[in-house]
């Protein structure tokens, strides 16, 4: 099947339309399979965006073909993007969906799923293009692929293709990501593996870099001769969410930054690559992480601030703090809180820190790059009429651009108020962004490993964040400030700022 | 605050002298941010990403159009600006103004952000004043659209101009009513810079639909045996509706122009396809009195397969090929997503030009 070759797609919307293929999805009992992976395929075939795909579930528990449906179409019922469900296309649809009652760790109970995979693909004259997502916890990513490869389904024949998923998180730390790294390896080569960070499939980040290198008024601004510094904020309004087993071990390190905000740090300071291919983006990204300073342990007790929750007040509700949420230690010394001060040693950004924040129990969800500029060279106006000019990229709530600005107050003396520009996404384009999961997945069937994770990256961002790490594992007493849930942090990070002559923006 | 600022606030129409719409809009605004030195200043956006042009010829149309603009605001806000042709009547003016504005809150910053409608009112002669004003009221550095849904009554003297003004045409052929009125509309659109149809974007769905039987290699190079192509449509839809034929004539280069033959309600189009004399044939139905609207069917007839694709009343393509029977979802959508869609960067198709002027041949 060659859908590029097919005459009549030509200046259709759906111009991306992959072959089709098998989606195997391991750990099909958890979660992430109803609220996330299931309604996001059926998304993409209600707009029409697959020709066909085929999906099987794989998990321990005995689940009837039958019954799984059952539990996809609640899913699908209740997350999927486009609803309600059409009980025609979802009959289309389950005919397709599939369910295979395996161990991670058994390589006959891989035989007998190939064998199945064999079968949906002869009767329905499918061709055997497989993707197996892993959405199961990180320690059975390798005894999974280890089996996949020697239950022969990656083969290298020529045949359809075989792709793998991988979800976060990816490591505990640069060890752990090198040696799960060379597991991977040893069966996949790197461009079958598919890192998944859910962040990079968001419309706005993606539009970050649409952003910089489409527009050429700001690209010039971007480095240290006019940017003062650049201030990061991922925060949370939720606490654990009944997660307190897996947060104690990963922490918001973990959990955010070593992911998520590093990547949203290198869309937002890379070069501009010399194409949107994915090896070009993907070099550019991993170049800012080898730019970063490296961390002394002086520097990570002088740079870094961590934080624990306690009991407070988010979005008019009494929430308890970190220690009293069930599945945490009593004691325990897991940072819900982590402000970074970094450096990034390259031509673009020396001098320019990058001030990098992310935390539970904040007093609301906001995701956003905050590109603050230095001040005009002379207060014309004097000191007190004197509007630092940001630029701010949300991500998420309420997508968007805004830049902020000083305006002359109307009247007969002068006068300097900030005035805002905003752009908003929800409210400039009548189209409904697709979810992440969706651009994602379409793009591992299309072979597009652009919004990917690279190996380089992972360890390249596991060597920044292990360092801190040790450092407060070495540390016999940690420097755990408390705050109250529903602020914006201890007071040690804004003294972080503080030492600067800088504050937080309050977004 | 004047009076009039106090209903445009409201959401009324104000009859204002056309000289004066700049000066009432900008007093609108100016209240609309509170007093001047009040505490409680606070800035209105007045957003405004195009200018959009409307033609309009009937009470019913305008009132369906505005309710469709009261969207717009939300995802393309614009200056619009309504003219309303009428016949000349001795107790009204050759030309009226009428200014109102559509506000929102903004989603998550509570932000009030707002934009303009005028309605030009223009009797007999006063149609000759339309395109100076029109000129005079655009938004400088936005694109200008033109929604002219229908061929107008009157000839194109009044329209000519404004096509001028404009960087789109925005036309509907599922508002054309008979396969005449689509051979007068390709005329006025052959002298627009961009021409984006809503009722070729309304088939978006049908055509990604039958497009996908041939995403397979088999079916594909069975496209080459095509022989037959049949359309059978509701009387009312067929003008929009032929444009399914005329897409596959241009993507698949049929040769023309056909030899056409009309015998009743059924056309046939004779062109010169890949497997030789290549058929079209266009049936069109009229609806029963009071009943649901007859189902579309377009049928492909090659020579080992012929593959159906049936749009009824619900939103849903039912496609039958030799395989089996598959349902595909199509997009139903307002009046006003429509005109939203039209509007933006991606609802341009080069290739509409190319396959109105194969309509075009089948009509003739």
């Amino acid at each position: 099947m060659d859908v590029a070759a097919n005459p009549l797609r030509e200046g259709l919307a759906q111009d991306r339309i992959p072959d089709e293929c098998t989606v195997v999805i391991f750990g099909a009992s958890g979660d992430l399979t109803k609220r996330k992976l299931l309604p996001a395929l059926y998304s993409l075939a209600r707009d029409r965006m697959l020709t066909r795909v085929a999906i099987v579930g794989f998990a321990r528990r005995p689940v009837a073909d039958d019954a799984f449906r059952e539990q996809m179409l609640e899913g699908v019922n209740e997350h999927a993007r486009r609803r309600p469900v059409h009980a025609d296309l979802w009959k289309s649809f389950a005919s397709r969906v599939h369910y295979h009652q395996g161990s991670f760790d058994n390589v006959e109970d891989y035989r007998t799923l190939k064998a199945r995979l064999e079968q949906i693909e002869r009767e329905s004259g499918m061709p055997p293009n497989r993707i197996f997502y892993l959405s199961t916890p990180p320690s059975s990513f390798g005894p999974i692929v280890r089996a996949l490869g020697a239950a022969g389904l990656v083969p290298r024949d020529g045949q359809g293709y075989a792709r793998v998923i991988v979800e976060k998180p990816f490591g505990v730390d640069y060890r752990s990501a090198e040696r799960l790294n060379a597991e991977l390896h040893a069966v996949l080569d790197e461009e079958q593996i598919y890192r998944i960070d859910h962040y990079l499939g968001k419309e706005t980040v993606q539009n970050m870099l649409v952003f910089r290198f489409a527009n050429a008024i700001f690209e010039p601004l971007m480095n240290g001769k006019y940017v003062d510094h650049v201030q990061i904020t991922g925060a949370e309004a939720i606490g654990v969410e009944g997660r307190g087993g897996y947060f104690e071990e990963a922490g918001i390190l973990r959990d955010m930054v070593q992911n998520h905000l590093l990547q949203v740090l290198c869309m937002a300071a890379m070069e501009p690559p010399v194409g949107f291919d994915a090896a070009s983006v993907r070099d550019e990204k991993t170049k800012v992480l080898r730019a970063l300073r490296p961390l002394s342990a002086e520097d990570v007790r002088r740079h870094v601030v961590r934080g624990q929750y306690g009991a407070g007040s988010v979005l008019a509700r009494q929430v308890p703090g970190y220690r009293e949420e069930p599945g945490v230690n009593p004691a325990s010394s897991t940072e819900t809180y982590v402000a970074l001060e970094m450096a990034i040693d390259n031509w673009r950004w020396a001098g320019v820190p990058f001030f990098l924040r992310s935390a539970k129990r904040m007093p609301k969800r906001v995701t956003e790059v905050a590109i603050h500029f230095k001040q005009a060279p002379l207060a014309l106006f004097g000191a007190a009429h004197v509007v630092p000019n940001v630029l701010a990229l949300r991500i998420q709530p309420d997508e968007g651009i805004s830049l902020n600005m000083g305006s002359k107050v109307p009247g007969p003396s002068v006068a300097v108020t900030p005035v805002t520009m905003e752009f908003r996404y929800a409210s400039s384009f009548g189209a409904e962004p697709p979810e992440a999961y969706e651009r994602l997945l379409l793009d591992c069937m299309l072979g597009d490993t652009t919004l990917f994770t690279r190996a380089d990256w992972v360890l390249e961002s596991w060597r920044y964040v292990s360092r801190i790490h040790e450092t407060w594992a070495a540390d016999r007493r940690p420097d755990m400030p408390p705050y109250e849930a529903g602020t914006w942090g201890p007071a040690e990070a804004d003294a972080l700022l503080a030492r600067t002559g800088r504050t937080w923006r309050r977004p | 605050m004047t009076a009039t600022t106090e209903r445009l606030g409201r959401g009324e129409d104000v009859g204002v002298d056309v000289a004066a719409i700049e000066r009432e809009f900008a007093a609108l605004w100016r209240s609309a941010s509170g007093e001047a030195g009040a505490a409680d200043l606070k800035p209105v956006t007045r957003a405004c990403l195009a200018n959009l042009v409307v033609w309009c010829e009937d009470d019913a149309h305008l009132a369906a159009l505005k309710q469709a603009f009261d969207a717009l605001v939300v995802s393309v806000p614009a200056r619009v600006l309504i003219v309303k042709s009428e016949p000349a009547r001795d107790d009204a003016p050759a030309f009226e103004s009428y200014i109102s504005a559509n506000c929102i809150l903004a989603p998550g910053g509570g932000k009030l952000v707002c934009s303009e409608e005028v309605t030009l009112v223009a009797r007999g002669d006063g149609l000759r004043h339309v395109a100076a004003v029109v000129r005079a009221l655009l938004v400088a550095n936005v694109p200008t659209m033109f929604l002219l849904v229908r061929p107008p009554t009157a000839g194109t003297t009044a329209v000519t101009p404004l096509l001028g003004l404009c960087d789109r045409l925005i036309i509907d052929t599922a508002m054309l009513t008979d396969l005449r009125e689509l051979v007068r509309m390709e005329a006025l659109a052959d002298g627009a810079r961009q021409v984006v149809d809503l009722g070729w974007l309304g088939l978006a769905g049908l055509r990604s639909s039958i497009a996908s039987v041939f995403d397979h290699d088999g079916p594909r190079a069975a496209l080459g045996t095509l022989t037959q192509v049949n359309l059978v449509a509701p009387a009312a839809r067929m003008a929009g509706r032929v444009l399914l034929v005329a897409w596959l004539a241009e993507r698949l280069k049929w040769r023309g122009p056909p030899d056409n033959l009309r015998a009743g309600a059924r056309r046939t189009s004779v062109f010169s396809g890949p497997a030789g004399a290549l058929t079209v044939e266009l049936t069109a139905v009229p609806a029963p009195p009071g009943g649901a609207e007859p189902e579309t069917l377009l049928e492909l007839v090659m020579r080992d397969q012929v593959v159906r694709v049936r749009r009824g009343s619900e939103p849903v393509a039912l496609i039958e090929t030799a395989v089996g029977v598959r349902s595909m979802a199509l997009d139903p959508s307002s009046l006003g997503d429509r005109v939203a869609r039209a509007m933006g960067p991606r609802a341009f198709d080069p290739a509409f030009p190319r396959v109105l002027a194969r309509a075009v041949e089948m009509a003739a």
